[in-house]
């Protein structure tokens, strides 16, 4: 390849990344990562700092990279590159180079804040682990088209690669085998502890996985690869009866038939699924850490995990679940704006109102069951008894609505979608922190949403649950009816341009009133 | 054509973020049962026009009457009585052809059509039980077009509904077209296909920087951008000459060549819809 070809490639790759709002995405990032170690006290910014390059900076490349593939394929990008003299080999290597530059450029900013000692090392794990997640976030994507394929497939491959360095990193247990994640070496490098051996270990997985995202990208890239799937005649038979229901009202059937439309391609696939289905396991695992689990952590290594499961608890169960549950509602109404139905739907009697409420009464209904099992399943007991779980259950349920509507009202395409949640994901983790600041601190942990779940969660008095209850399931509905109206009134925008929320109020002529 | 089934009164909106309006200060009516054309070049202001009239637009300023009512006291209940055909292919990629329209009949209060008879009269039938995936783009074309036809609508919003077709496939949507009207349906068109809006549109409208600057008939559009001439190409000596008249008064000689016996053709000079749109929007189709 030569240098003035290379030169246009990472031109483009800027562009569309600048264009997909990745790189405002990360500035922002990394302007509030910044802000954030100015807040906490000097003592502390050097670990926090490695915590911080390690699960954000570093990780860009594990969304960015599948979201603008899977773009990309939709819009037959890699049949075009095929006909070029460019390898898929060269694209992907392009963009992954792009965006672990881009993580270096933001891992400069963040570590200028506690001091200019830990400079070239530090940078050059960063590079090595945005590389690795890259092409881990690419491998999990495999031949795909979806990104709720992909979402529920990346926690498969990244949680058993994580999971080691988390457990060293925090200190809970410390054993050459969790070495075998390059993410454990990579951790150690980010905090500074630098080691050939985990650079090695590190390049070894990055061939692996480039080799494994090359044979994809290639085989995405050949146009003889193979069409998609062809449905069944049954399913069709099934799809044409319906047209001829009778004795249920309109609006009925469009309910029914847009569950039916969501159940074939959103739940579709197994691994949305096999997600799902891996909620409970969660809590079953969190059970079994709380009690099996503890006591051989306590006598094999000498672990006390039980101050901690309060924590855990809440965290998988409480946030993570209806956060997950959201995020995949919100990336479906990202493939839906990408496959150009939305519109579509909004110039039908039902009108996009319908498909916001069909998804929204699906996401929050699933979310309050997944933890209102999920919290007795996970060895917790509310302080509160039965009305604490399902108060819990309920506020906690209702905010799967603010990653969904986010998505879905802001979010302009995937790519987008997904550089939105890696931004709220973290911010709507953060109410977990009421676990270690001291407790002043609590009440500025409800400016997010989920704080009102984690304050109804921990809630010893019923004052205390009633109140986070009210408030987290007004506050939650709030944002989603605010953002769903967004929707639903920039469903169309310019070409080239996302008119979401900017229109003049003195310009509006004319208010949509229900018909007569 | 009784009543109006559109009327747009000094018709203006400007996306945000942008320097000049997109539609700006547009006057036009739409007769009911009329095969109306909105064209002009890209970026003109056609597909916004278009969509600030099917309600998915707002922020305008001016006066809009769709079906009799104002556009603004018209609820969801007007997409019972409309049909949007997009310009872009639309559709779920992992449902079949016969289940998007399943669950677009399912959205409307109102009968669909009968879906292996509209499959057949779009030329999907052979492809409508496999996934919208697999399609091709001018099969997703005809997609959009069955799907804003599914519902019997009053009022058809066509945006560019020839693209990306072959030419049997462009016949067969004009005769859909031609149905619809037939049916009594009202049809906006908006394209980039002059052959398409000449055979099909009762007036067609020239849009230019978000303002109509002609509309009128097509064949007193070509005839005005014309050259009012006959050609007549005949034989002399052996050799082919042409011979050009000028009308109404050609004069003694057209008489004298016609009976001669030695035409080979005759036509006119009347300008095409293409040279009609270059003429009023100085830019090339």
């Amino acid at each position: 390849m030569t240098s003035t070809r290379a030169a246009a490639l990472v031109r483009t790759e800027l562009a569309l990344q600048r264009r997909h709002g990745v790189v405002a995405a990360t500035a922002a990032v990394t302007a509030a990562w910044a802000v954030v170690l100015l807040a906490v006290p000097t003592t502390v910014r050097p670990t926090l700092v490695g915590w911080i390059l390690f699960l954000d900076v570093a990780a860009i490349g594990v969304f960015v990279v599948p979201a603008m593939t899977v773009v990309e394929r939709g819009n037959g990008i890699p049949s075009a590159l095929a006909l070029t003299r460019l390898s898929p080999a060269t694209a992907v290597a392009v963009r992954v180079a792009v965006v672990a530059v881009g993580s270096a450029l933001a891992a400069v900013v963040v570590l200028s804040v506690p001091g200019p000692s830990r400079g070239g090392p530090v940078l050059v794990a960063v590079v090595l682990v945005s590389v690795l997640a890259s092409l881990l976030g690419l491998v999990a994507l495999g031949r795909q088209a979806s990104l709720t394929t992909w979402m529920a497939r990346l926690p498969l491959l990244a949680v058993p690669l994580l999971v080691p360095a988390l457990v060293r990193g925090v200190g809970l247990w410390d054993a050459p085998v969790l070495a075998l994640s390059p993410f454990t070496g990579g951790l150690d490098l980010l905090l500074g502890r630098w080691s050939w051996t985990a650079v090695a270990w590190i390049l070894a997985w990055v061939v692996v996985l480039g080799a494994l995202a090359r044979r994809q990208a290639d085989a995405v890239g050949d146009p003889s690869a193979g069409a998609a799937p062809r449905r069944s005649e049954a399913r069709t038979r099934r799809a044409t009866t319906t047209t001829g229901v009778r004795g249920t009202t309109w609006r009925r059937r469009a309910v029914a038939s847009t569950l039916r439309v969501d159940r074939q391609t959103v739940l579709a696939d197994g691994m949305v699924l096999a997600m799902l289905a891996g909620l409970p396991l969660l809590a079953l695992a969190v059970r079994w850490l709380g009690g099996p689990g503890a006591t051989w952590l306590a006598t094999r290594h000498g672990l006390d995990v039980t101050p901690w499961m309060d924590l855990a608890r809440t965290f998988v169960v409480v946030v993570h679940t209806p956060v997950m549950l959201g995020a995949v509602a919100g990336l479906a109404f990202c493939e839906d704006r990408d496959a150009r139905v939305l519109p579509a739907v909004a110039t039908t009697r039902a009108s996009l109102v319908t498909l916001l409420a069909v998804r929204s009464g699906i996401v929050v209904t699933l979310a309050t069951a997944a933890v209102a099992i999920g919290l007795p399943l996970s060895g917790g007991q509310h302080p509160l008894g039965i009305v604490g779980t399902l108060s819990t259950a309920l506020v906690a349920g209702t905010c799967a609505l603010v990653p969904m509507t986010v998505l879905a009202a802001v979010a302009r395409d995937r790519v987008q979608g997904i550089a939105l949640l890696k931004a709220i994901t973290l911010p709507l983790y953060l109410p977990l922190a009421a676990g270690f600041v001291p407790p002043a601190w609590d009440a500025a942990l409800l400016v997010v949403p989920t704080g009102w779940s984690v304050a109804a969660a921990w809630a010893t008095s019923p004052g205390v649950l009633a109140t986070a209850t009210v408030a987290g399931i007004v506050a939650c509905g709030a944002i989603g009816w605010l953002l769903g109206r967004r929707l639903v009134r920039t469903v169309v925008a310019p070409a080239g341009r996302h008119a979401a929320g900017r229109q003049s109020a003195s310009r509006v002529a004319t208010s949509w009133k229900r018909a007569p | 054509m009784d009543g109006l089934t559109i009327v747009v009164d000094d018709l203006a909106h400007r996306w945000p973020g942008r320097a000049r309006n997109a539609v700006d200060g547009m006057d036009f009516t739409v007769a009911e049962g009329e095969v109306f054309g909105l064209l002009g070049p890209s970026g003109a202001g056609k597909t916004t026009t278009q969509q600030i009239l099917t309600g998915l637009v707002h922020g305008w300023t001016g006066r809009v009457e769709v079906l009799g009512r104002p556009l603004g006291d018209w609820g969801p209940a007007l997409y019972d009585r409309i049909g949007v055909s997009f310009e872009l292919p639309v559709g779920w990629p992992r449902l079949t052809g016969r289940e998007d329209l399943v669950h677009f009949a399912a959205l409307h209060d109102r009968p669909a059509r009968d879906l292996d008879e509209l499959f057949a009269r779009v030329g999907l039938a052979d492809v409508a039980d496999l996934p919208v995936g697999t399609w091709s783009r001018g099969m997703r074309t005809r997609l959009n077009l069955a799907r804003a036809m599914l519902h019997r609508p009053d009022l058809l919003f066509l945006d560019e509904p020839t693209g990306g077709l072959d030419p049997v496939n462009v016949a067969a949507v004009r005769d859909l077209v031609r149905d619809a009207r037939d049916e009594g349906a009202t049809v906006v068109l908006t394209t980039h296909d002059m052959a398409t809006a000449d055979a099909l549109c009762d007036r067609v409208a020239f849009v230019v920087d978000g303002r109509i600057v002609a509309c009128d008939r097509p064949r007193t559009l070509r005839r005005a951008h014309g050259e009012a001439t006959l050609e007549v190409e005949h034989r002399v000596d052996g050799r082919l000459a042409t011979t050009t008249y000028r009308l109404p008064d050609p004069g003694p000689g057209l008489a004298e060549v016609l009976a001669s016996g030695t035409v080979e053709s005759v036509s006119t000079n009347e300008a095409t819809l293409d040279r009609v749109f270059v003429d009023l929007t100085g830019r090339a189709l």
